[in-house]
């Protein structure tokens, strides 16, 4: 009899369990052919987004009913709900700021899933939006996890928000060179190079007479899919361009002077024929 | 003063079925590129010489070769490998227009006057398609696309936010089709400039929406899209541009030869100024 009692006592019980499992499992189902029909229709950011809402929905509407077969009043519970929030807000300040920050992110929509980001020192792919944290995958393959709160206080770079995007190569050539040469090789190259944008047109600035060189930069705009390419390649031509024209790219230089009042170093010029003859064995 | 030549001559073609035994090969130059097309058992093999390393070659020349595996594998030959359980025995090569609008920028820049209006005559790039047929016989599956020559790329708009990425090709702008060069990697558009403000028009540089434009060939073997019209109104930061249904009245015998990429809601459409003519 006492296992009779027991059994019936236990009964909404499992139902309330069975009713969670079968939430869980129609969540997932649900959420999945919401985004798979999303998906044909809008960007796979916004499909995500269907297939996470979906998926919570779906899982509250089984959690309520639930928490009706084990016999809670549910206008009890939802008038207890603004004093819970306030206890959950205090006990998981961090939590609650990160969940605030990605809806926060989602209504912004700075980026979006797939695109190339930078945040402080690290730079990567996003490949989810969550509600506590997004994920990155770096360069070199690694997954980095950044709260949604550090997100809304720093500042983030979107690299893949326009299509082009501007090149800066900054270089130096040594103070005897000519500089209209200089730049009219420059701009051949720009002309020349496959992936450099026609317009916007390629920017050539003076930046300053440096300690060994005059400081130029150069910059050209190109695809953002070319960006890598035409950073690389066109260092290299300017190298081998400027080799050709004999232009030179100088290295540090340093002037040792040691002031009036102080006696010259002592400079011997000494014939290498006679240095190597006098090393000898 | 240039003189220019009547182009009455009939342009070969590169376009058309590529029908090939097993263990056969065949090379086509379209333009500056040369493709060799090789069928096997259960492959086909395409080869694209890199056209940036080849010269001009006499235009749509189709000539037969000895078979070889590996002939024509060069360091700047692009390989293209479609292995099947039964393959075709044809393939189908089709020329398109360029899958972005095309900036034309005449050589030097062209002034129309007020209440004025003229037609011009512009040649836009062509690209190569690759098809495998249906069951029907009709172009099925695609199997490679790729420019006929290099293209320079430009950023067209008034800002680095708003534009879109072009092709950029430099025009002489011509106002007769007979002075356009005839060139089998390029196709003509018959371009009409209404000027119905009360400032004079300067064209450096015009948009060709080639995208949303059709293809068809006349009896001279020459490529046409349809006449593209643009009126700038009193209000100089609008254009109206239309496209004209059908073929151009020039292209004497046209056929179509392709669909436009994309279709336009509307035939007429309205654009800022910036958006069309930079």
């Amino acid at each position: 009899m006492d296992e009779w009692i027991n059994f019936e006592s236990m009964w909404p019980l499992l139902r309330a369990c069975v009713l969670m499992l079968a939430g869980l499992l129609a969540a997932r189902l649900m959420s999945r052919i919401a985004s798979t029909v999303a998906r044909t229709q809008v960007k796979r950011h916004d499909a995500m987004l269907v297939n996470r809402g979906t998926f919570y929905v779906v899982l509250i509407l089984f959690l309520v009913m639930a928490l009706r077969e084990l016999g809670f009043d549910l206008s009890v519970l939802l008038g207890a709900a603004g004093i819970v929030s306030v206890a959950l807000g205090f006990a998981s300040q961090t939590s609650a700021s990160n969940l605030i920050s990605g809806l926060f992110l989602l209504a912004e929509k700075p980026f979006a899933l797939g695109d190339l980001i930078r945040v402080d020192q690290t730079t990567g792919e996003v490949i989810s939006l969550d509600l506590l944290s997004i994920k990155l995958r770096t360069f070199d393959n690694l997954f980095v996890r950044i709260p949604n709160e550090t997100l809304i206080k720093s500042e983030v770079t979107t690299l893949t928000k326009f299509p082009i995007r501007r090149i800066d190569i900054a270089l130096g050539v040594a103070y005897k060179e000519d500089l209209p040469t200089v730049q009219r090789i420059l701009f051949e190259l720009a002309k020349a190079h496959p992936y450099c944008l026609d317009e916007p047109k390629p920017l050539y600035m003076f930046l300053r007479f440096g300690e060994s060189s005059l400081d130029l930069q150069f910059s050209v705009w190109a695809k953002r899919e070319s960006f890598l390419t035409v950073r690389t390649t066109l260092q290299e031509q300017i190298k081998a361009a400027f080799d050709a024209a004999g232009i030179e790219i100088p290295f540090p230089h340093r002037t040792l002077y040691t002031g009036a009042t102080t006696d010259p170093f002592p400079v011997r010029q000494v014939d290498p024929a006679v240095e190597a003859g006098s090393q000898a064995p | 003063m240039a003189t220019q030549k009547p182009q009455n001559r009939q342009l070969p073609t590169w376009w058309g079925e590529m029908s090939l035994a097993i263990n056969e090969a065949r090379t086509v130059l379209a333009g500056p590129l040369t493709l060799i097309f090789k069928r096997f058992a259960q492959e086909w093999q395409i080869d694209l010489d890199n056209p940036l390393l080849q010269t001009y070659g006499p235009l749509g020349r189709v000539a037969k070769q000895a078979l070889s595996v590996d002939a024509g594998q060069e360091a700047r030959v692009e390989r293209y490998r479609f292995v099947m359980q039964s393959p075709p025995s044809r393939l189908m090569v089709r020329p398109a227009l360029a899958d972005r609008a095309v900036v034309c920028r005449p050589v030097s820049p062209l002034v129309l006057p007020p209440q004025q209006h003229i037609q011009l005559f512009l040649s836009t790039p062509l690209w190569l398609q690759v098809y495998q047929p249906d069951k029907a016989g009709k172009a099925g599956q695609l199997l490679l696309e790729t420019s006929l020559s290099p293209n320079a790329e430009t950023w067209f708009g008034p800002d680095t936010l708003t534009g879109e990425l072009c092709y950029m090709v430099q025009t002489c702008a011509r106002l007769s089709p007979d002075a356009v060069s005839a060139k089998d990697h390029y196709a003509t558009t018959p371009i009409r400039l209404h000027n119905d403000g009360d400032n004079e028009l300067v064209l450096e540089r015009l948009n060709v929406p080639v995208p949303h434009l059709g293809l068809s060939i006349c009896e001279k073997g020459r490529l046409w899209t349809p006449e593209v019209n643009y009126r700038c109104t009193q209000d100089s930061n609008q254009v109206e541009f239309k496209i004209m249904p059908g073929v151009s009245a020039l292209a004497k015998g046209a056929q179509e030869m392709a669909l436009p990429r994309t279709r336009l809601r509307r035939q007429t459409m309205v654009r800022a100024w910036k958006l069309l003519f930079g």
